[in-house]
């Protein structure tokens, strides 16, 4: 590999707009123009790997049907951004933990349904589902066995997933506020790289899907909570409003979703009833 | 609990002078000239110019960041054509309200900070919504988000031991204000508001807002009813924001609730408001309520 080959290898506006469209189809996730360099310097490190001269060659081999879906797979691992990191957004976390949580749980021990539902649609690297899992066995206590808690995590990035799976962070996942109690509770620690204790790691199960599939987000049914925080803002209207359809019959009635900290559904949907709570805001189906 | 005191006493209370203060002769003088439809700008002016302080502070939010004038305003007329005769009337009155009856001499230690803060802010949010929906109101929603909460301050007065115990009960118990008054006093601060705009002879608007802030579907009068859910939308907003005085974490539906009802019929602008964000967007807006508090309160 020539390095100034490397370099200098460019794309072009006509050749991005063929690209942006092949991604934005399959995936929902769309490059407005400004975009251009993100992708070009995404995607420059897959095109080493192929050995690639062009990104237009890429194009061409992207569209060959028996490596598309394997290599959109690698496309998305590297154009999704996986910012996150535990107890984030604590304003509505709080919300989760302090009021809609136990509410449910008050519920269900009466009806003797001890079954709750709970999906997060873009976990990432997976510590928000794991920030849910510990405030729910702090809520629960030793009566946790007794419920039976199914927590999921799906993302489009399969590097994202492995890392999730393998539940082992270092210092930037915990640049939010976590106590030395979570910490000590939750996590082994090894130097500055923490791993998610086994009794936290059998709650959670993490898989691939793309949220562009609305089959594949009804074949998810029964629903007590969607969380699918800082996605939105990646898709285009009309994405989003077939994304959050899709969320809607995934729900139970009662069930809710939660959004990132800025995102709203405005001008998307208005089958949700919106409950307003001090510094943060959830959807609700009824 | 047991409650000490009936309805008639808190009345008498408030009726006799001994323990509340009687409203500033500013104010009145006020009231009367803007209650006058032909209220010219020469009738207005000399009775701000009175009061050094107050016609310091009229100047001061002309020139606040809320009016964004470009250049700077120097005289009190052109003050009073920014903010406008009627506005700035109620705007005097709410200002000499509340410096009347925050006295310094404080027994127990109320958080007086967070008092002004919610209530600025309440007035703040309640103009910029007025904005936003472009709908008219006879009064200053400034104004009245100012003076909404001014039952606590009575409240407080009069029972200023039991007071701060109520707002520590409110916090800790999740409850809403008026729950834990009833509890502790058997009365509540919109009804004590409500006397003491009746005695001091507020105009209508103004003793709506106080009187029914948390019920302005039970106004009747229908320009007050607008005005007075402005407010109620507004108090809202500022709770969610934790822009609050003793009010504990509460879930709130906001289409249900009767502000909600009555200003959607008059201005359809408030289905299409991103509310969402725009309880979100007052964020940004509690260094300029800040502001404006020190300026009220003249530090």
């Amino acid at each position: 590999m020539i390095l100034s080959q490397k370099n200098g290898r460019k794309l072009s506006l006509e050749v991005f707009k063929q690209l942006r469209d092949m991604i934005y189809e399959k995936s929902g996730i769309f490059f407005p123009e400004n975009k251009l360099y993100l992708l070009e310097g995404r995607l420059g490190s897959r095109l080493n790997e192929l050995e690639m001269e062009s990104f237009q060659e890429y194009v061409t081999y992207l569209k060959r049907l028996s490596v598309q879906a394997t290599e959109l797979k690698k496309i998305y691992s590297l154009i999704t951004i996986n910012e996150t990191y535990f107890f984030r957004y604590p304003k509505q976390l709080d919300v989760f933990e302090k009021t809609l949580f136990p509410d449910l749980v008050k519920e269900r021990s009466k009806t003797g349904n001890k079954r709750v539902n709970i999906w997060s649609a873009a976990s990432s690297s997976g510590e928000e589902l794991f920030t849910l899992a510990m405030m729910m066995k702090e809520n629960l206590g030793i009566s946790t066995n007794r419920w039976n808690i199914a927590l999921k995590g799906t993302d489009i990035s399969h590097r994202i997933l492995d890392i999730a799976r393998k539940a082992e962070y270092g210092r930037n996942s915990f640049r939010g506020t976590v106590s030395t109690y979570y910490k000590s509770k939750y996590f082994t620690a090894d130097g500055d790289r923490y791993t998610v204790k086994d009794d936290i790691r059998n709650m959670v199960k993490f898989d691939y899907l793309n949220l562009n599939d609305v089959n594949a987000i009804r074949s998810n049914r029964g629903l007590d909570f969607i969380f699918c925080r800082n996605v939105l803002i990646y898709f285009d209207k009309e994405m989003k409003k077939r994304v959050i359809r899709a969320f809607y019959d995934a729900l139970n009635h009662g069930g809710y979703l939660l959004l990132g900290e800025a995102e709203s559904l405005h001008g998307v949907s208005s089958a949700f009833k919106v409950e307003h709570f001090p510094g943060a805001f959830i959807y609700k189906k009824e | 609990m047991q409650i000490e005191h009936s309805h008639d006493y808190y009345r008498e209370q408030i009726n006799s002078l001994t323990r509340i203060p009687s409203l500033p002769l500013i104010a009145t003088e006020l009231m009367e000239a803007t209650n006058d439809d032909k209220l010219s700008v020469n009738q207005l002016l000399p009775i701000i110019e009175k009061d050094p302080p107050l016609a310091m502070k009229v100047l001061k939010i002309a020139n606040s960041a809320y009016y964004g004038m470009y250049r700077r305003v120097e005289s009190l007329r052109h003050a009073l054509v920014i903010i406008g005769m009627k506005e700035l009337g109620d705007l005097s009155i709410g200002f000499s309200v509340m410096n009347t009856l925050s006295d310094p001499g404080d027994p127990a230690g109320l958080q007086w900070n967070k008092l002004w803060e919610h209530s600025a802010g309440v007035g703040h949010i309640a103009q910029m919504l007025q904005e936003n929906l472009g709908i008219q109101t006879g009064s200053s929603p400034y104004a009245l988000g100012l003076l909404h909460d001014v039952g606590k301050i009575i409240l407080y007065r009069l029972e200023p031991e039991k007071y701060v115990q109520i707002i520590d009960f409110a916090l800790k118990n999740g409850t809403s204000s008026e729950e834990a008054e009833n509890h502790f006093l058997g009365i509540d601060h919109m009804t004590v508001g409500g006397w003491i705009a009746e005695k001091w002879q507020l105009p209508v608007s103004i003793h709506d807002a106080i009187k029914f802030h948390h019920s302005p579907d039970r106004v009747n009068d229908p320009e007050s009813s607008v005005s007075t859910a402005l407010v109620q939308l507004a108090d809202i907003v500022a709770n969610l924001q934790s822009i609050s005085f003793g009010k504990a974490f509460q879930r709130t539906i906001i289409t249900e609730e009767p502000c909600w009802i009555i200003l959607k019929d008059v201005s359809p602008k408030l289905v299409d408001l991103d509310f969402e964000h725009f309880v979100m967007s007052i964020e940004d807006e509690v260094m300029v309520i800040k502001d404006f508090i020190r300026l009220l309160r003249g530090q």
